[in-house]
């Protein structure tokens, strides 16, 4: 059993290293239209889909356009440090089209094996140092969507052994994830209440990251909610909305994890739905304590009653030649 | 007890003595419910004997409550903006992130003043050691400054003796620049700005406070719905929006935080102003207080201020938390009722009993003092905070309000004036009698709130629009089912002593007309008249069930909600005649269930009272253009309901003789008919009368024409009117109405009734029915649904 489904291997930094591998850049296109059955009058919507800065990911451009012409498109700095966009429509329309166009640079994660080779027991608030942000406890509480049910606890029992090394703990947690949970594929997908993950044992990307997420609060770790993109096939940009890479789920719209502060080691990023640690195929858009604080984009709209509408996503990530600045169709990529 | 034993205020209380304070206590109360018309039961008892703060310890306390103000400010602008208190070490990191009242959604919103609060309220008590302490503060939505001046005009008005003896603080300056505080902050690019206050009509707990304070800030009070964010801007929807007039670049907020914004805040059941946290991020408009000050009122955080105070301000906390230890200062109060004392405080001439609830659950008394009567109540003082030009300010006066075992007490707070307050004008309320025939805040009041401020017609929202328009309509519910009730029981009563066939035949016709008309209850129908026990029991269940739809009772509600949500729109005097109708109406049936005939005179008065001040009291604009408008077209409803009951079958002459004599009396046509018509009463020549007569102001023809004049003066709001066109239908169909036509009988069809009547009358309450959903479709409703998206979507 335990060798059908191995754990992800754990990024460590070889001590010899010297040069890091070198860093992927990817060209990122994210495209949501709505369409509705008769014109309405206003259209009010919240964003979070431009890709920010960490410790492994530059970012080179990004933009936001909508259509039609919005009365106000603005961008502010969230209290997580997102950028959170901001547009409005006030004119007529049949149709919303909000298009992110960004161009990053990823580099490869990897952790100094000193610090994911301590207890997990040690990684918790009293253990922290000068060194991690105060405001770090934000993402120890409950959050909206995020608390601590038997099931949480069991699962917390299972993989947070006592004295386990942590970085092993992130790896068994993200394995027992994948392996118990089957993932709900569909062209609309929404996240439901974690007690209904738990009880069925099946959801989205996002489901997953928040059983991940809980599982990790429920013993006193800091875990937090992040949005992003995975690579999608290495298609030509034309054509929007390719079909996922193979085996990796999640990639033909927005996609989510989890991340867990390690001290020393700094926020280590997992993924249970595709049973990995994050690498260089991951595009980091914004964090939060979960969904709740973060959807890729949502809104208000006005209109006539009953105009419903049809959504249509698509997202491409796309690699691109480093020194190319963000045109081009997508040169092969090595592995 | 801290009144000084010779000062002139403790004569005062003594000349009064016990029957005198309890006299001052229960029309003070009485005012308060009749301003505030609150019809919830329990509200606390109105002690006139103050809590006295003299001025040296005045100025500690609003020095304490000013440096509090600023502390609170410093956290907030910290807490939204850079949070460095969050790495200090000092705060309480963990439990004001987990605070609900910290909306992370809130952060790096601008301000126009140095100071991002506007107004804050701290409650705070005085100790045994005479030092001040904080309870706690109410910073997310202040409350309070409607109330002070309503207990101090309340109390300067039934104890004006106590008043005149003492040199206060008025309230009145303060109140001057908490308004132009205002205005400078909603000034925006040298123009003045535009400010409203967004309230919840529905809360009736604050109601009366928050629309108090939107009158002495002398700005409307709206609703969330009333608002929209469109091309960027803030504006106020209603039937004249003209889009730079509604523009509106201020809003003092009380409706908590997490209530405003469904995009950024999610779902709120006031619907919230969608975009309203991003145009205040733009500075296009300004939120007071600003979204998420709530976090401040954390507890957690309250016992830190000593520690972040010295970190933001460098300074000492003055005003400290209260310690567990510390025991709260007994001040001098009027002691709660005692059943023995009750009697003899009731007995006071004109003082009836307000309320069943007056002094009756009083608890056992734990120090009476010597005079027996006054004792000593630990009480917690409600003091309001404003940020001004000059800075935080505090009114200097407040609410106390009794914190032991015993019922609650509400008190004035008396702030000592010292001799420089003495050289201010205005500033201190006049000792000699002479000059202050009326007490000196009761003359702030009438300057501070006018009755009844005109409303410029670009502030008529739609719901301030949709209530108005029903609260005509309601008025004429519940005067239609007062007069039919009143002339029923007088009917059921005369018949009593020569029952008969033809007797019980006309009580059924009436009875009938009582479902009809009201719409109250199928059981109305199936009441046999001859069972009289049954008819009244009946009628009783028609006036005084407000559970049952169209009831007199359940009418009068509806009447009360619409007039408690217009407020200032309607004039002052509209509170006095609803708060008697409702005790009228509360003592309508005696303990048998049997309806009092003059207790249903009383609300026939009260019906013409409102009448009267629609009809002089306001003034000539589109909102009472929509009271009109709603009175007619119920009015006619009602008429035409109540002839085709009365005229609806051929009846024996003498059933229909009684039954056309009721209805005369509920039309007040009787006298009309006698100037009319050389005859006795018929009812063919009475239905003329009724259909036709433009005099007789309850005639059809009367609503028509009043309904037509209304109408028409209504702003047009779209080229193809549809009420337009259904008024014109109705016009020409009732002027195609003949009575002797309507009342003609086909002779062929055996047991035939009047066919014609029946079906144009029931096809004219169609038309008006519509006409009322038209006009709310065109003036009122939100043309617009609103839905979510993405919220949940992967």
């Amino acid at each position: 059993m335990m060798f059908e489904k191995p754990r992800p291997l754990i990024p460590l930094r070889p001590e010899d290293q010297e040069q890091p591998p070198p860093a992927v850049d990817y060209e990122v296109h994210h495209l949501t239209r709505y369409r509705y059955a008769r014109p309405v009058t206003s259209n009010y919507g919240r964003a979070h889909v431009e890709p920010r800065a960490t410790p492994h990911q530059r970012v080179l451009s990004h933009e936001v356009t909508v259509e039609p012409e919005p009365a106000v498109l603005t961008a502010h700095t969230d209290f997580y440090g997102n950028s959170s966009t901001f547009l409005l429509v006030s004119t007529p329309h049949e149709e919303l089209a909000v298009h992110s166009r960004a161009h990053v640079s990823v580099s490869l994660p990897q952790y100094p094996l000193d610090a994911l080779s301590v207890s997990w027991e040690k990684c918790t608030p009293e253990h922290w140092g000068p060194l991690v942000p105060a405001e770090a406890i934000d993402f120890t509480h409950d959050s909206p969507r995020i608390h601590t049910t038997p099931e949480v606890q069991a699962i917390a029992a299972e993989v947070f052994t006592p004295g386990r090394p942590v970085g092993e703990c992130l790896a068994e947690l993200t394995r027992l994830i994948h392996s118990s949970f089957t993932y709900a594929s569909g062209a609309t997908t929404v996240t439901s209440p974690l007690e209904e993950v738990l009880a069925e044992r099946h959801g989205v990307c996002q489901d997953f990251a928040h059983v991940g997420l809980a599982v990790a609060r429920s013993v006193g770790l800091a875990a937090r909610y992040v949005s992003g993109y995975l690579r999608t096939a290495q298609a030509s940009l034309e054509s929007l909305g390719t079909r996922p890479d193979g085996e990796m789920i999640g990639s033909a719209a927005s996609h989510a994890w989890l991340s867990v502060l390690v001290p020393g080691a700094g926020w280590v990023d997992i993924d249970p739905t595709n049973n990995t640690f994050v690498d260089q195929r991951f595009v980091t858009t914004s964090w939060g304590r979960d969904y709740t604080d973060v959807p890729p984009l949502k809104g208000i709209v006005v209109g006539p009653p009953g105009a419903t509408s049809t959504l249509d996503v698509s997202v491409g990530v796309v690699p691109v030649p480093t020194d190319a600045s963000g045109t081009g169709s997508g040169a092969p990529e090595p592995a | 007890m801290t009144i000084d034993p010779d000062a002139p205020l403790q004569r005062e209380l003594r000349a009064l003595g016990e029957r005198g304070l309890r006299r001052a206590a229960a029309a003070a109360r009485r005012m308060v419910a009749t301003d505030t018309s609150s019809s919830t039961p329990g509200q606390g008892a109105i002690d006139p004997v103050p809590v006295v703060i003299t001025a040296q310890e005045w100025e500690e306390l609003s020095a304490g409550l000013v440096q509090r103000a600023r502390l609170l400010d410093a956290l907030h602008a910290d807490l939204y903006g850079p949070r460095t208190v969050l790495a200090g070490g000092v705060a309480p990191v963990g439990a004001l992130l987990e605070d609900p009242g910290y909306l992370r959604a809130a952060v790096s919103i601008p301000s126009r003043a140095p100071q991002r609060l506007f107004a804050l309220s701290t409650t705070v008590t005085r100790t045994a050691e005479g030092t001040w302490s904080v309870l706690h503060d109410q910073v997310d939505v202040p409350g309070g400054a409607g109330l002070t001046l309503e207990i101090r005009r309340v109390l300067s008005r039934s104890a004006p003796a106590l008043y005149r003896s003492t040199a206060l603080r008025r309230l009145h300056p303060f109140y001057e620049s908490m308004r132009s505080a205002l205005t400078a902050r909603s000034r925006t690019d040298g123009t003045a700005g535009r400010a409203v206050v967004l309230v919840d009509d529905q809360d009736t707990s604050t109601g009366f406070d928050h629309h108090r304070f939107a009158n002495l800030l002398g700005r409307p009070a709206v609703s969330a719905t009333d608002l929209t964010v469109r091309d960027g801007v803030l504006s106020l929807q209603g039937p004249h929006a003209d889009p730079d007039a509604a523009a509106i670049d201020t809003v003092v907020r009380m409706v908590p935080s997490a209530l405003v914004d469904p995009l950024d805040l999610g779902p709120t059941p006031l619907q919230g102003v969608t975009g309203l946290l991003e145009a205040a991020r733009r500075g296009v408009v300004e939120v007071l207080n600003p979204v998420g000050a709530g976090v401040l009122e954390s507890a957690a955080l309250r016992a830190l201020l000593p520690d972040l105070c010295r970190q933001l301000l460098h300074e000492d906390l003055r005003l400290r938390g209260v310690e567990e230890s510390a025991a709260p200062l007994a001040e001098l109060s009027l002691a709660p009722h005692r059943d023995t004392s009750r009697a003899s405080a009731d007995g006071a001439p004109g003082g009836s009993p307000s309320g069943p609830s007056d002094g009756s659950a009083s608890g056992p008394l734990s120090d009476p003092t010597e005079d027996g009567h006054l004792v000593g109540r630990p009480v917690a003082v409600q003091l309001l905070v404003v940020a001004t030009e000059d800075g935080f300010e505090v009114l200097p006066g407040g609410i106390a309000r009794t914190t032991d075992e015993g019922p609650e007490a509400t008190k004035d707070v008396w702030v000592l004036a010292t001799t420089e307050d003495a050289a201010t004008p205005g500033a201190v309320a006049p000792l000699d009698a002479s000059t202050a025939s009326a007490p000196a805040e009761q003359a702030d009041v009438d300057r501070q709130a006018p009755p009844a401020l005109p409303v410029p017609p670009q502030m008529l929202t739609r719901s301030v629009g949709s209530d108005l328009f029903w609260f005509g309509r309601y008025m004429e519910r519940v005067d239609s089912a007062s007069r039919l009730l009143r002339t029923i029981r007088d009917v059921a009563n005369d018949l009593d002593p020569e029952r008969g066939p033809e007797a019980d035949a006309a009580l059924g016709v009436l009875l009938r007309a009582v479902a009809d008309v009201t719409g109250t209850g199928a059981t109305m129908q199936e009441v046999d008249p001859r069972d009289r026990e049954q008819v009244r029991r009946e009628l009783g269940g028609a006036a005084t069930d407000a559970h049952r739809p169209g009831s007199l009772a359940q009418s009068f509600r509806a009447l009360e909600r619409t007039a408690r949500s217009l407020r200032d729109m309607v004039a002052d005097e509209v509170w006095p005649v609803l708060t008697r109708m409702r005790g009228s109406l509360e003592e309508l049936t005696d303990p048998v269930g049997v309806i009092e005939e003059q207790v249903l005179r009383d609300l026939v008065v009260g019906g013409l009272g409102l009448a009267g001040i629609v009809s002089d009291g306001m003034s000539r604009t589109t909102g009472r253009d929509l009271v009109q408008a709603g009175r007619r077209i119920e009015r006619a409803m009602g008429l035409l309901a109540l002839l085709r009951s009365c005229f609806d079958a051929r009846r024996p002459r003498r059933v229909e003789g009684r039954v056309s004599e009721a209805a005369a009396t509920i039309l007040d046509a009787a006298s009309a008919y006698r100037r009319t018509y050389d005859a006795p009463l018929q009812g063919e020549l009475l239905l003329e009368l009724a259909l036709e007569d433009t005099t007789l102001p309850r005639s059809l023809a009367f609503q028509l024409d009043a309904l037509r004049e209304a109408v028409g003066r209504l702003p047009e709001t779209t080229t193809e009117s549809r009420a337009r066109s259904l008024l014109t239908e109705l016009s020409g169909r009732v002027a195609g109405w003949r009575a002797r036509e309507l009342l003609a009988v086909d002779e062929q069809s055996a047991g035939a009734g009047p066919t014609v009547l029946v079906a144009e009358t029931t096809a004219a309450m169609g038309t008006l029915r519509e006409l009322s959903e038209a006009l709310e479709e065109e003036y009122f409703r939100v043309p617009e649904s609103t839905s979510t998206w993405g919220f949940d979507d992967v």
